[in-house]
């Protein structure tokens, strides 16, 4: 099978947790949503198109930052400060499957870009270090001795999550339908897997660069 | 050749070889009991593979240099317990377990030691590939089961979190731990993991009651009748209630404990000398003592036995069984012992409502895992009732309340409104002509009533003190002393003594003097006196003093007594049934009458913690220090100490150990327990190593050897709250 691998860097991402008003919470990795419509905004989407994706990567360290945020009330917009939580120096590894006709076109339209990238927030700019494809083979865990390490945090969707291996649990959100003009999400049940953990009982992808693959939904 | 023990030496697969024999052992005597054909397989894995770590070259190397062999190259010496490495050489595709037998297997065999040393599978990982990867040819060449011939890190991450009580698996292996621990404990020793199994103590029994032309009393014969099922029985005292607990424990391997030791060795010594059924064992902290000095000749064997927890029928104190429920690292060992025996619980009135707590837990935990419980008791708190109610342990089915109260009226009872010290000169006088016994709180009003007496005595021919502060050797003296004085028709004098005598020692005294504390313990009290005869007189022989009375707040809650003394009010001068008794104390002890007091708070505060216990949180030492419940130091008088330097002298010189152990125990004859806080600043260390934990007490200590009387030690005014 042949999967697009981005590798993806931002010197800063905040990937706000929904519901976190006080205080902008980030997810330690970009949710499906995010990359998605990141995804769609490089193909000019009109409407959804099929595609799952396997998000990994880490980040230095995490800080806080202390900003105005402007406000919709009823009849005014208005302002005040608030912490926001903030990623520093984050890698990232997307896998992306689709049919080959839209990965081409995400190749085509990364390389003709009419604005920069973002994830997260606007201003969180994201910067392309690799666009490639790459060959993805399932890994038969009877072959291996000591199992698999996990290297590089992951989502596994909790369908997924091999035997003995521990996680935090996220609901993130994945696509939407407009019904009655409001946004309903469809949701994700992942683990957010650190590095450490390792496979022992289940077969796993892997890609020919020997990083590990989970994606969002079923092949 | 793979060594497996130093001491003496034996091979990997000798010692292997006899835990199999165990384990064939074990599942032909009890699998009738314990039903389960995944369990005995997994258990037999589990044997077969749980040392095969030790193949590890720096463990054979720490054998290797105390036997006096060349040593091993060591590639790698890292301090890895063999246990940890034990479950990669098993070949678990050829075992046909699923994922959660996987997960059981690999525990129960990477934790049968219990340490605190992290998993660092890193460190593993260098192992198996430097070390136990090149043994894989010897282990299969000398011993007989199937090695795998691939071997990594993968069951490592099967070890690292523990499986826990809400794990669905949990109770299978509770099992195989448990009974691999038992298995591997009694084969080091060179013991069979159980004996005498079809040696039926309910027989036993009623052959000695058939001897002795004893007829089945109604108790008996519903014991007998039920032996299936979880019993509470509430019955009063010389009613039969050994006999009948023996009778229901039947053909079953069983656990029977009671509050206090000289209880335990009362009841002991009947079972095996009266009763003639010798395969007990006894299990508590100064058995080994006991089994010594009653001249048991194989005591050891008797001793090594039931610390194996392999005899047919155990007497035990709580602390050394009941300690499960508190999940210390290791717990499995009794807790699954338990899923084949039934356990006994007498006077269960006399715990403190937090010890209580413990014991109705464990009861609910064997419940749980398959095990039967019998509770005695003369009087059981509603509360106690109701949790077992609310937990689902009792069910109309499995579980029966019966009160056995005899018709026989023993007691008539005064109640003073004055201080006991008050009727010193009664007292004299009764004591010229009877057997009287005087009960009060605490050790310093024990010694101040004997100090009156003693000062007017007159006539008096007998006069004796007995209470918690002797040495063990002179409260033994004492103990046997109060029962051939009871049993003397002849002898006419007094008994000052405390508690202690409550529930322990089977004695009958014509009249009973004593300060009031709560009614359980009163009653209990009351069956020192006219134990067994009927009340035959006009005046009252039990008097009851309700003034300045010690021990409240402390040893007996406040609230408790208050509510005691309003109700044994209205029986002053009246004769009191069984029905009166039990009743009064099922009323003191309902959820009514102890709303908001102390004694329902420690007891809720302790279920909470109890239930709220995360598992291997503490070790077993600590678990049983909070089943003691009293903080307390080994101390010997100071002059005691002065009088045994040539004792103290062998036993620093001698070399041989049981020679050495023997002359310890000759010291702690010589010692006393008393509460930490009683000893403070009164202590001196003793500074000769094997005897560290002893203090040398700094205080007087007073008594006469031959004529078996004294005050014991005299800590002054504080002498208070001490049983």
């Amino acid at each position: 099978m042949r999967v697009l691998k981005l590798k993806l860097f931002q010197e800063t991402a905040c990937y706000k947790k929904p519901f976190a008003f006080k205080t902008w919470e980030t997810h330690p990795l970009p949710p499906y949503s995010t990359v998605i419509g990141m995804l769609h905004s490089i193909l000019n989407a009109e409407e959804y198109i099929s595609m799952s994706i396997s998000v990994q990567g880490n980040y230095e360290s995490k800080f806080t930052n202390f900003q105005s945020i402007y406000f919709y009330k009823p009849k005014e917009i208005t302002k005040m400060p608030l912490n926001i939580h903030l990623l520093y120096n984050v890698n990232l590894i997307i896998h992306v499957r689709a049919e080959n006709e839209i990965l081409e076109e995400i190749v085509f339209g990364i390389k003709n870009l009419n604005e920069h990238l973002s994830l997260g927030r606007k201003e969180d700019l994201v910067r392309i270090d690799e666009v490639k494809f790459v060959e993805v083979k399932e890994i038969d865990i009877d072959e291996l001795d000591d199992g698999r390490k996990i290297e590089c945090p992951i989502y596994i969707p909790i369908e997924q999550l091999p035997e003995d291996v521990w996680g935090i649990s996220y609901r993130l959100n994945w696509k939407y339908k407009v019904i009655n003009g409001l946004r309903q999400w469809e949701k994700i049940n992942v683990k957010y897997v650190e590095s450490g953990e390792i496979i022992s009982y289940d077969n796993f992808l892997q890609d020919e660069e020997g990083d590990l693959i989970y994606f969002n939904t079923p092949l | 050749m793979i060594y497996a023990k130093s001491e003496p030496v034996e091979g990997l697969k000798e010692h292997t070889d006899r835990l199999i024999r165990n384990y064939e052992n074990l599942k032909k005597l009890y699998s009738d009991k314990l039903n389960n054909e995944i369990m005995w397989k997994l258990l037999l894995i589990a044997v077969k593979y749980h040392d095969v770590g030790k193949v590890y070259s720096p463990f054979q190397n720490v054998i290797r240099k105390k036997i006096g062999l060349q040593l091993l190259s060591e590639p790698i010496s890292y301090d890895i317990p063999h246990n940890y490495l034990s479950p990669a050489f098993i070949p678990y595709n050829k075992l046909n377990i699923n994922k959660d037998e996987m997960k059981i297997l690999i525990q129960s065999i990477g934790y049968h030691h219990e340490r605190d040393k992290e998993i660092d599978i890193d460190k593993i990982k260098e192992i198996i590939d430097k070390d136990l990867k090149k043994s894989i040819k010897v282990l299969k060449t000398e011993l007989d089961i199937e090695i795998a011939d691939k071997i990594g890190t993968k069951y490592v991450s099967k070890l690292i979190k523990r499986i826990k009580t809400d794990d669905n698996f949990y109770y299978l292996y509770v099992l195989v731990k448990g009974l691999l621990h038992r298995i591997d404990h009694s084969s080091s020793a060179h013991q069979d993991v159980e004996v005498d199994r079809h040696k039926n103590v309910g027989e036993y029994t009623l052959r000695y009651m058939k001897s002795k032309k004893f007829s089945l009393r109604d108790l008996q014969k519903f014991a007998l009748k039920n032996k299936d099922r979880n019993l509470i029985i509430i019955a009063s005292t010389g009613i039969g209630k050994t006999e009948s607990a023996l009778l229901w424990i039947d053909n079953d391997k069983a656990f029977f404990t009671l509050p206090l030791r000289v209880s335990i060795n009362a009841l002991f010594d009947r079972v095996r000398k009266d009763i003639g059924y010798s395969y007990v064992g006894l299990l508590h902290s100064s058995s080994l003592d006991y089994l010594d000095e009653s001249g048991y000749e194989n005591w050891e064997e008797i001793y090594e036995q039931s610390k194996m927890l392999s005899s047919k029928l155990n007497f035990s104190t709580i602390d050394q069984v009941l300690k499960f429920p508190f999940k210390y690292r290791g717990y499995e060992k009794i807790y699954a012992t338990m899923a084949y025996s039934k356990v006994v619980i007498d006077e269960i009135q006399a715990y403190k409502p937090s010890i209580a707590a413990v014991i109705l837990k464990g009861l609910e935990m064997i419940y749980k895992i398959g095990g039967k419980f019998m509770i005695m008791t003369a009087t059981l708190p509603t509360i106690y009732i109701d949790y077992l109610r609310n937990r689902g342990i009792i069910q109309e089915k499995d579980l029966v309340i019966r009160e056995f109260l005899s018709s026989k009226i023993r007691h008539k009872i005064s109640v003073k409104e004055k201080a006991i010290y008050e009727d010193i000169d009664e007292i004299i006088e009764k004591g010229k002509n009877s057997k009287v016994i005087v009960i009060v709180n605490t050790v310093d009003r024990a010694i101040e009533i004997y100090d009156y007496i003693c000062r007017r005595k007159g006539k008096l021919q007998k006069i004796y003190l007995l209470h918690s502060m002797f040495i063990q050797e002179h409260r033994a003296k004492l103990e046997d002393e109060i029962k051939d004085f009871a049993k003397d028709k002849n002898l006419k004098g007094i008994w000052i003594t405390t508690q202690l005598v409550e529930a322990s020692i089977d004695v009958d005294f014509d009249y009973l003097f004593t300060e009031l504390s709560t009614l359980d313990s009163l009653f209990q009290r009351l069956g020192r006196c006219y134990r067994k005869r009927e009340y035959d007189m006009n005046e009252p022989n039990v008097y009851i003093y309700t003034k300045d009375v010690k021990g409240i707040g402390s040893i007996y809650d406040k609230d408790i007594f208050e509510l005691s003394y309003k109700k044994i009010k209205k029986y002053n001068m009246k004769k009191l049934t069984e029905k009166d008794k039990v009743k009064m104390v099922e009323e003191l002890y309902s959820r009514e009458s102890l709303q908001s007091t102390e004694f329902v708070k420690e007891f809720e505060k302790a279920l909470t913690f109890l239930d709220n216990i995360d598992d291997y949180d503490i070790n077993s030492k600590e678990a049983q220090k909070i089943l003691r419940d009293i903080q307390s130091v080994t101390v010997v008088p100071r002059e005691i100490y002065d009088n045994i330097q040539d004792l103290i002298n062998q036993f620093k010189n001698e070399k041989n150990r049981d020679k050495k152990r023997e002359i310890r125990r000759k010291i702690m004859r010589k010692t006393v327990s008393i509460p930490i806080y009683k000893a403070k600043g009164k202590v001196t260390k003793v500074n000769i190593k094997g005897l560290e934990y002893i203090g040398i007490l700094e205080r007087k200590y007073e008594f006469d050897e031959k004529k078996i009387c004294g005050k014991g030690i005299l800590i002054e005014q504080e002498l208070a709250n001490i049983l």
